[in-house]
């Protein structure tokens, strides 16, 4: 949902992530609203991609909060296999939450993160953050650690989560994030925190909120390699993009869609 | 247990859940509350205004929005005990439009093969979103099928040719759900249906909802649908505690849904305390008193001097037009005083063409601006969605439906070019049979200037191109947006009708998948239907267009917009209008009979019709009348815009015209 005020904008890994890539993009997809669910456009191939993994979200959802009936899958591969890794790489117990928002607000601003998965590790208390992803790249083709994601779900956790779950849980450590996905169930990727780090994160994300927030004009990136691949090409340099990139986080923001229908005789 | 807020308008209750919700959920977290407002604007203005420094997720819905996330979560369970088996990991929530679009194809199909309907002039469109109404009232008052048919028939009475037409729905409804059901495609009522059907009196999932939530905050518990009250009702009985604000005077839409009787039946006689709220925040007793002598003068229909000192003045002319400009240069002359516009609105039961031109006329040249609560709200009003879809008929070849203002007001746009040059070239492509023409042949290129030729060229050029790419709808819409569109810096409520109707389609086409192999075909009578305002798909947007302005609205509008609060002071126009007494009843549905109030052996008569109308016109009066802080200016005028003379029986009862 489009907002044309950045003070009420709810920060999120990639929001923040594109302001560091093109302040430009950042300004047309927050603030002038240009913008689209992440499937539209793109081949049927990737639309079936991501259309597996919402379901697989779904699926996880489900397993890990109570519901009434398990999901049965007939004939559904690769759901079904995936679902059945799922369960074998992590069972549902110490289930803190599954599909938990995290919203922290701040004077100046506000921050906004979806968890898939936390669950409590009562061992050396602590809350551990699984994140499910579902794209066929694996790991090692990523910069994962010092990825915004793996960053802001860290940093929050500890600068809001920990102090919102404290009620129900004792926490003393630091939290742990682990990535996974389905497609390399035997590939995760366990990522710690540690208080340094936290201290970094925080600097840096509160100097990068001030430079959004103070932010009026909104340049173009300098690295014309960014744009072939950009969805504002035609907008900003007159030509068509080549293959828009999803972010596979980007499916949330769908859900606003989900919520605004109205009904009304 | 339970607590009630009562309170008029304005007396704060909102303000008291807002309030409450925030202090528990910094107590117990914001996922252990679970909060009911009344529509999807409320919500999202609700979370909008949260003032929590931490919070989690929140469980904030309408009652529609909370059964979808319920049915789509134990979707499986529901299945299952639906049919005995699964065959979806989830289901289909259709849209609107969507759902119109399948039941106006069986009203349609029905008609040309059984000869349904023969004497009703409605178009099929306007059948189908009727008969929808009746599943929708049905499920909304946890009716099955059988009573609806008994319902349906009892209002008929003896008439035959209506038992006729009674039937007739009946089939097509039928026969309509049954297909929904079997692909899993949910519109309201079935959603309604099948979350009461299967999950709402399930002692497992009750405990589920008892292990997950704490509280349940109703705001506008009078407004709530009787399956909703229904579903809160389980909630206290699983051992939530209750929070919940009611309106006395907020039935305004008692008869689309809200049951204000049966909430008070419902929830009344349990509350563990009942807090009345008597600080009016926007009124005072005043309102009340008038209130008071406005529900007596309706109820006896007799002739009556209301006095007030909430009436300032009356605005009376032998025209329309007069009595317009006299309620302009009022409305001016508050501004001048240094009202803010604002805090002035304007409200008749007809707003049409001659009263918001009017008035916008001498506001804007006054300097002040107009907000027009009723504008048209369709998709296909906005220019850079008619673009979309003006182009998308000219990539499918389907042109044969542009008119030609359409064709000249889309080149306008799309070529930046004037009125004059865009008709001109509309009307050459027109009569060429609404082929995009070679400029050179036709001899336009000088006419429609350089600059313009060569984006009409382009854009030629990128169709042609396109064309040959065979693309599917939602890219084809995805490319014109980003490449032709967008670059033509649209505003936002531009860019979110595009990204609405893209949506659009794109839910359809979900919805279709489930049961239509080849898509192409129907996504393009869809649009079709769109493009023709046949289906009736509406903007959602709802961000400030423009600076605020004096509020215009109808009745229904001003009382439906949450953002519409208190105001200093209040127009009411036309009162001698009929408009202000309309049936709520149609040829083919009429909420009234699925309400408890209806008894079977009841009759449908003029006397009831008449009384619901006046009813209806007191509880729109009244919850007016809350709003206003100031005062009140009623004006009217002997002739209507069309130059009848106005008969409405509300100037008689409040007898403005002293005569
Ligand atoms: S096209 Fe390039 S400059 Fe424009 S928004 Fe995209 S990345 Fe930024």
């Amino acid at each position: 949902m489009a907002v044309s005020e950045l003070k009420e904008l709810y920060f999120s890994q990639s929001s923040l992530a594109i302001f560091q890539s093109c302040q430009k993009k950042f300004y047309y997809r927050y603030l002038a609203g240009l913008y689209w669910p992440a499937e539209w456009g793109m081949n049927e191939e990737i639309r079936q991609d991501l259309k597996l993994g919402q379901q697989f979200h779904l699926l996880a959802q489900r397993y890990y909060q109570p519901t009434l009936e398990e999901t049965t899958l007939v004939s559904k591969q690769p759901l079904q296999a995936w679902l059945n890794r799922l369960k074998r790489f992590c069972s549902a117990v110490d289930i803190i939450a599954a599909e938990q928002e995290l919203r922290l607000r701040e004077a100046e601003f506000k921050l906004l993160a979806k968890y898939d998965l936390l669950k409590y590790d009562s061992s050396q208390a602590r809350i551990i953050i699984y994140d499910w992803k579902t794209d066929k790249k694996d790991f090692k083709q990523k910069d994962i650690k010092s990825s915004m994601q793996t960053r802001f779900y860290l940093y929050l956790m500890v600068k809001a989560g920990y102090k919102y779950f404290a009620q129900d849980y004792k926490l003393e450590t630091m939290p742990c994030l682990i990535y996974w996905n389905p497609r390399y169930p035997g590939q995760p990727v366990s990522l710690k925190y540690d208080k340094k780090s936290f201290e970094q994160d925080q600097t840096f994300f509160e100097e990068l909120l001030k430079e959004i927030l103070t932010s009026s004009e909104f340049p173009l990136t300098e690295d014309i390699n960014k744009c072939r691949f950009c969805e504002y090409r035609p907008i900003c340099r007159g030509k068509r993009s080549e293959a828009i990139e999803v972010f596979e986080e980007d499916l949330d923001l769908n859900l606003d869609w989900e919520s605004v229908e109205e009904f009304e005789f | 247990m339970y607590t009630i807020y009562q309170g008029n308008t304005g007396s704060g209750k909102t303000t008291r859940i807002k309030k409450k919700y925030q202090q528990l959920a910094a107590e117990v977290g914001s996922e252990k509350i679970l909060l009911f407002l009344n529509s999807a604007r409320a919500v999202s203005k609700f979370r909008e205004d949260l003032a929590l420094n931490r919070s989690g997720n929140l469980s904030i819905f309408t009652y529609f929005g909370f059964i979808n996330q319920e049915l789509n979560r134990n979707w499986p369970a529901v299945e299952k005990k639906y049919s005995g088996q699964q065959q979806t990991i989830e289901p289909t929530f259709m849209n609107i439009e969507t759902s119109h679009f399948l039941m106006s194809n069986y009203v349609d199909r029905y008609r040309k093969a059984k000869s349904y309907f023969l004497n009703i002039k409605a178009r099929p469109v306007q059948i189908a979103v009727q008969l929808i109404d009746n599943l929708n009232l049905a499920a909304f008052n946890l009716l099955d099928l059988e009573e609806l048919k008994t319902r349906l028939f009892s209002w008929c009475g003896d008439d035959e040719e209506r038992q006729e037409y009674a039937q007739q729905s009946l089939d097509i409804m039928l026969t309509f759900r049954k297909f929904c059901l079997k692909y899993r495609l949910l519109d309201y009522s079935a959603a309604v249906t099948m979350f009461n059907d299967n999950l709402l009196f399930d002692s497992k999932y009750q405990n589920l909802l008892k292990n997950k939530y704490q509280y349940l905050l109703i705001d506008d518990l009078e407004k709530l649908i009787p399956a909703g009250q229904k579903l809160a009702i389980q909630l206290l009985k699983v051992g939530l505690e209750g929070y919940f604000a009611f309106n006395q005077n907020g039935g305004f839409n008692r008869f689309f849904g809200g049951d204000p009787a049966a909430a008070k039946q419902n929830f009344f006689p349990g509350a563990a305390e009942i807090i009345e709220l008597k600080n009016n925040y926007t009124s005072s007793s005043l309102n009340s008193e008038l209130a008071v002598d406005i529900k007596k003068v309706i109820k006896n229909r007799k002739a009556n001097f209301i006095t007030s000192k909430l009436f300032i003045a009356e605005i009376d002319s032998e025209l329309r037009g007069e009595m317009l400009i006299k309620v302009a240069q009022q409305v001016v002359a508050l501004l001048k005083k240094g009202v803010k516009s604002d805090q002035i609105a304007i409200v008749s039961p007809q707003i049409d063409k001659v009263l918001s031109f009017s008035l916008e006329k001498i506001l804007t040249k006054n300097g002040y601006q107009l907000s027009n609560f009723n504008r048209s709200k369709r998709l296909i009003d906005i220019p850079f969605a008619r673009a979309l879809l003006i182009l998308y008929l000219f990539y499918v070849d389907k042109t044969a439906a542009i008119g030609v203002s359409s064709l000249q007001q889309g080149l306008s746009l799309l070529l930046d070019l004037d009125p004059l040059r865009s008709y001109l070239l509309a009307r050459e492509i027109a009569a060429s049979g609404m082929r995009l023409i070679d400029l050179e042949q036709a001899n336009l290129r000088t006419k429609i200037g350089f600059a313009a030729s060569e984006k009409y060229d382009y854009l030629k050029d990128w169709l042609l191109e396109k064309k040959t790419e065979e693309l599917a709808i939602q890219i084809f819409f995805q490319a014109v947006f980003s490449e032709v569109l967008a670059p033509l810096t649209p505003s936002q409520e531009d860019i979110f009708a595009c990204r609405q109707m893209i949506e659009s389609v794109a839910r359809f086409q979900q919805t279709v998948e489930n049961f239509h192999v080849s898509d192409q075909d129907l996504s393009e009578r869809y649009l079709n239907m769109i493009y023709e305002g046949t289906l009736a798909a509406e903007t959602i947007f709802k961000g400030q267009t423009k600076e605020p302005g004096v509020i215009l609205a109808s009745p229904y509008k001003f009382l439906f917009s949450p953002e519409l609060k208190g105001i200093e002071y209040l127009f009411i126009l036309d009162i001698s209008s009929s408009d202000w007494l309309q049936s709520i009843a149609k040829e083919l549905v009429n909420p009234y009979i699925y309400t408890e109030q209806w008894q079977q052996n009841q009759a449908w008569h003029d006397q009831l019709d008449q009384e619901i109308r006046l009813n209806q016109l007191s509880d729109f009066l009244i919850s007016l009348i809350y709003k206003v802080k100031s005062g009140i200016y009623l004006a009217d005028s002997f002739f209507n815009s069309s130059g009848r003379e106005q008969e409405g029986p509300l100037y008689r009862w409040l007898n403005v015209r002293r005569d």
